[in-house]
């Protein structure tokens, strides 16, 4: 059975270089835009798709583990060894209360994390979706790309088509970028070009009804 | 008769655990009130704060990929006992906190380790996507102490959805030393031994292990033959969005979970027979939750177990192990006995003391993890 989102705001934002917890306030500052419009905080959800959050951070701490003795070592980084922590900071800044999901891998996270949200939007659990990719650079800038999805009738409609799908290959920059320059070219009116990049089972932008 | 589409069930259990490398094995040796929680010598030798920890002793694994050799035993023992090949479409869902561990302590420490990302926490369903020669996709569940109930829910959803005609889904984590330090150093590891519920509990203690699970329509399951061990019904989330380690005190999001668990499955909390808790021992984990069943429950607590006594807790992987624990008591009828726990505090909830026999229909599976993630599945004895 296919599902059907609205996909009502979107943000694309270069992060910059660091670890984790450093990252984070500028993170909130790019997404809050998505969050300025959203039911109750138990009928939102969260979604993150990431290829490596927690891996900088789990370097640094067992690194200072080993330099001052694990007896020693500084608990404070410890929390941000876990991929799920961006999810669930994004959660307390933005007071969302609904399923807080995060999905580890390239492109296969991010179709997870958005068919999670779709699912869950299909179902009613919830009225919100935020689906945010995130990539982070410990020396160089990172990458997010992040959607607020509902059930219509505003946005841009998509479509995620039924059955199984192909193991994508692309990294998560790649797809996140897909998906952006997807939801670009709908806003423009050029739904169909925007389906182009996607193979049959992937998400096809199309003219909102409304 | 026509079988509801809806209706998923559990066809396979495969398990690696401190307490056997068998789901046989482990519900007996729980049964009996064992524990697998002993002192480490390398540990106590290496500087540890804790040396106390329930590792799975006779599993022999490449250190770097000791986390993969659990899941692919896990899948392996699942598939045969579900009887089935899988077909290329069938889709992977496997849950952990750290993946391998032991790859980032490695390079931490100066080490080559090549393609770090292989080792993340997506490295495990990659490797049993690959051992049965799949197509479908994998989903990577890093959702910390939660992870195996979300993969297991959804995975529930992928079939409900006919998104996959089959699914492999659970949770796996090595044992973690940088876990083991970040546990210690926050003041979460229990001085001796966890103790779920207990009032004298002074934190948790640290597991590892793996368990898989072959998840299918309950109406291909008997068209092929096959013999449900028990049906998967819903799951329930939240996020307490409160405190980057720290549960909501009063237990409103773990609530939440259960409550969306029941709603979805259109259950009063009266219909529950048993609650299989998180219990990881901390003081106010486990206050919280007994806060949460209490407002669920009032003074109509069904039985209510906990596993960490004995397994330690497995991270990623408790959740999943619980699962098969839950699938265990629920073909046996028996809730199983709370390892470590005596008596509750003042403001607690009494846990099962020993093996007790009881007409088991449905069980809530709670997991509860950092960052505020609640998580509470709900199985069925099967047949309903």
């Amino acid at each position: 059975m296919a599902s059907v989102i609205h996909i009502e705001h979107h943000v694309d934002a270069m992060l910059p270089a660091g670890l984790e917890p450093r990252v984070m306030p500028a993170l909130a500052a790019e997404l809050a835009p998505l969050f300025s419009e959203r039911s109750a905080p138990e009928r939102c959800g969260l979604y993150v798709a990431t290829h490596n959050a927690g891996t900088a951070s789990a370097l640094e701490f067992w690194a200072d583990a080993q330099r001052v003795g694990v007896g020693l070592a500084s608990p404070e980084l410890f929390p941000w060894c876990l991929a799920n922590a961006p999810c669930g900071w994004l959660a307390r800044e933005f007071q969302v209360r609904g399923p807080n999901t995060t999905f580890v891998g390239e492109a296969d996270a991010w179709f997870a994390a958005l068919e999670q949200a779709a699912t869950h939007l299909q179902d009613g659990r919830i009225d919100h979706a935020f689906i945010v990719s995130l990539g982070f650079g410990r020396e160089v800038p990172g990458h997010a790309c992040a959607s607020r999805a509902g059930r219509g009738p505003h946005g841009t409609r998509v479509s995620l088509g039924d059955g199984t799908h192909p193991t994508w290959r692309a990294s998560l920059a790649q797809i996140s970028s897909l998906w952006s320059n997807a939801l670009s070219m709908s806003a423009g009116g050029n739904a169909g070009r925007a389906a182009l990049p996607w193979t049959s089972w992937a998400p096809q932008s199309l003219p909102n009804p409304q | 008769m026509t079988l509801d589409r809806q209706r998923i069930v559990i066809t396979g259990v495969g398990v690696v655990s401190p307490l056997g490398n068998s789901v046989g094995e482990l519900f007996a040796r729980l049964r009996q009130g064992e524990t697998a929680i002993r002192d480490w010598p390398d540990l106590a030798e290496g500087g540890f704060r804790v040396a106390r920890a329930a590792r799975v002793a006779d599993f022999a694994g490449e250190p770097l990929r000791r986390g993969r050799s659990m899941a692919l035993f896990a899948a392996e023992a699942a598939v045969r006992n579900a009887g089935v090949a899988p077909p290329a479409e069938t889709q992977v869902f496997v849950g952990s906190t750290l993946g391998e561990s032991y790859a980032f302590e490695r390079a931490a420490e100066g080490a080559e380790v090549l393609e770090l990302r292989d080792y993340g926490v997506g490295s495990f369903g990659q490797a049993i996507r690959a051992r049965f020669g799949l197509s479908g996709a994998v989903h990577a569940a890093a959702t910390a102490c939660a992870a195996g109930n979300d993969a297991l829910g959804a995975a529930l959803d992928a079939l409900r959805h006919d998104r996959a005609p089959l699914a492999l889904a659970g949770g796996v984590e090595p044992f973690s030393r940088l876990a083991l330090v970040g546990f210690s150093r926050s003041r979460a590891m229990a001085a001796d031994s966890c103790k779920p519920f207990d009032q004298a509990r002074s934190g948790m203690t640290l597991g590892e292990g793996a368990a898989v699970f072959v998840l299918e329509r309950a109406e291909r399951a008997l068209a092929r033959g096959a013999r449900p061990l028990a049906e998967l019904v819903s799951i329930g989330l939240s996020c307490d969005a409160h405190h980057p380690t720290a549960p909501e005190p009063e237990g409103r999001g773990m609530l939440g979970a259960m409550r969306h668990a029941l709603a979805a499955a259109s259950l009063e909390a009266r219909a529950i027979d048993w609650v299989n808790v998180h219990g990881s021992g901390t003081r106010v984990s486990d206050a919280a939750e007994a806060n949460a069943l209490k407002q669920l429950f009032g003074s109509n607590l069904p039985h209510a177990s906990g596993s960490k006594g004995a397994l330690g807790h497995g991270l990623g992987a408790a959740s999943a192990l619980e699962a098969a624990i839950c699938v265990q008591a629920l073909l046996t009828q028996t809730v199983p006995p709370t390892v470590g726990h005596s008596a509750p505090d003042a403001a607690g909830i009494a846990c099962t003391l020993r093996p007790t026999p009881a007409h088991l229909r449905y069980v809530l599976n709670n997991a509860f993890a950092f960052g505020g993630l609640n998580s509470s599945l709900l199985l069925r004895t099967w047949p309903a």
